[in-house]
């Protein structure tokens, strides 16, 4: 049996899996609620809470799966990126774990495993183009195989979900701005104002959000919230954002000749996203897969699926630092 | 007590990204620097051109808002790029990875700096950044004498 784990930001999960890749429990605690109180994810009381729920959340999972710790082979751990703290406490449980009962530890990065999220339970369909879009991403991938990535591209200044949470603060929609605004947004006009899609019309995969976020507030500076209603305002930012997620990822997809797109990681929950890739992929003929939504978000059976991937093909990493770098790959 | 040691109008990022460099070349290593300024008004761009001058590819630079802090190598220096921005009640734990980051010779940045009196207290260089209008930024670089 595998266990996973993963304490990368605000989440703390895990999730056991039968040797062969069957998923038997998968269980997720969120700490956006204790987080709410101070607008935004305080990583001191983020590392506090998983030491505090690791333990049980991890027997939980055990229990769910009627196993217990001697039959487990595996710990697939998430090692990077995240919050220091919090991927120094899901670590260090796992390597503890693994020393006392002599099990394998398996470094799994957290990208690659947002990249596998729609396949947990099946086969992995490769080749596609990966669309990691979250609070703390935002990196397009070629995906040949396991193991074998090339970065296209990924955001110059701010992730797609870090422009929902400022974009958020600015017309003051509390945290978590992004499903707030998703919700907000549908009772809006997405063409009511016209917000630029930055470097939508440059010749590679790189994205910016930063300047789109500048002209939200000099939207607000100018007197729009009383020219417009807040979902009209809410409405037209979330469109610029997914006009550029969506032709980018698209031309990535036309550019590398694979006609298969992934979308993965917390943004990937916007309901519009999911309405406007689908329209323009099934035009082109493009199969878009999408997890369903708790595997979007963070979760541990993503990171124990990409384990037994990596086991399947033998290449594990051999290296294993905790870094709370947010690209890699 | 501060001193004001230049200030730029700058009206594209490519010019405040000179700024930074431009203050890049007094930094000799265990420097807090704090900027200053409401969403928007240049200071990841800053940033980016701070490293561009100690040797880091300013590709690799970009809001640390989520992560809260990230560490570059330059040439000789290490950069701290920290962003208190979604730390609305601060964090004790990270003003102490600020000042040792420093201690140990690092240049620290750290974004969004009013959350802490403490770093702002501690640090050599202040920067504080206005937007007049969506196409205007002045950057005020101070020095500040302990």
């Amino acid at each position: 049996m595998l266990l996973a784990i993963e304490t990368s930001c605000d989440e703390t999960a895990a999730a056991v899996f039968t040797n062969n890749g069957k998923l038997l429990s998968d269980i997720v605690m969120s700490q956006d609620h204790l987080h709410a109180r101070y607008g935004g994810i305080v990583p001191e009381v983020a590392s506090r809470r998983h030491i505090e729920v690791l333990p049980a959340v991890v027997k939980e999972a055990l229990h769910k799966a009627r196993a217990d710790m001697s039959a487990v082979e595996a710990i697939a751990v998430t090692v990077e990126p995240g919050l220091m703290g919090a991927l120094l406490v899901g670590t260090s449980f796992a390597s503890g774990m693994a020393r006392v009962t002599g099990a394998r530890l398996i470094p799994v990065n957290h990208l690659e495993g947002h990249l596998h999220a729609p396949f947990v339970g099946s086969e992995p369909l490769y080749p596609f183009v990966g669309l990691v879009v979250s609070g703390g991403h935002t990196s397009l991938y070629l995906v040949r195989d396991t193991g074998e990535y090339t970065l296209l591209g990924s955001t110059r200044d701010d992730a797609a979900g870090e422009a929902f949470d400022k974009v958020g603060r600015i017309l003051g929609i509390s945290y978590p701005a992004g499903p707030r605004i998703d919700r907000i947004a549908k009772e809006g006009r997405h063409d009511a104002l016209s917000f630029p899609r930055p470097m939508l019309n440059e010749d590679s995969f790189d994205f910016s959000f930063s300047g789109l976020k500048t002209a939200v507030l000099y939207a607000v500076k100018n007197g729009a919230l009383s020219t417009h209603s807040l979902a009209d305002i809410a409405a037209s930012f979330q469109e610029a954002v997914v006009d550029v997620l969506v032709q980018k990822t698209l031309k990535a997809s036309e550019q590398t000749g694979v006609d298969r797109i992934v979308i993965s990681g917390g943004v990937a929950a916007n309901s519009r996203l999911r309405e406007k890739i689908q329209q323009e992929a099934t035009s082109r003929g493009i199969e878009i897969v999408i997890p369903p939504l708790r595997l979007c978000t963070d979760n541990a059976a993503m990171i124990g699926y990409t384990a037994i991937l990596r086991l399947r093909t033998g290449r594990i990493p051999s290296e294993f630092s905790v870094s709370p770098r947010s690209t890699f790959l | 007590m501060l001193t004001p040691l230049f200030t730029v109008v700058s009206h594209s990022p490519a010019e405040t990204e000179k700024a930074g460099e431009h203050l890049a070349d007094k930094l000799r290593g265990g420097e807090i620097l704090s900027l200053l300024g409401e969403l928007g008004s240049g200071k990841t761009t800053f940033v980016k051109g701070l490293a561009r001058a100690l040797g880091v590819n300013p590709r690799e630079v970009v809001s640390p808002s989520f992560v809260i802090y990230s560490v570059y190598k330059g040439a000789h220096l290490e950069l701290y790029h920290v962003d208190l921005y979604r730390l609305e009640k601060m964090d004790h734990q990270l003003e102490l990875e600020v000042f040792e980051a420093a201690h140990n010779g690092a240049v620290v940045a750290v974004e969004w700096a009013e959350r802490s009196p403490d770093i702002i207290n501690l640090s050599k260089y202040i920067i504080k950044f206005e937007a007049p209008s969506e196409d205007k930024r002045i950057v005020k670089v101070e020095e500040q004498q302990p």
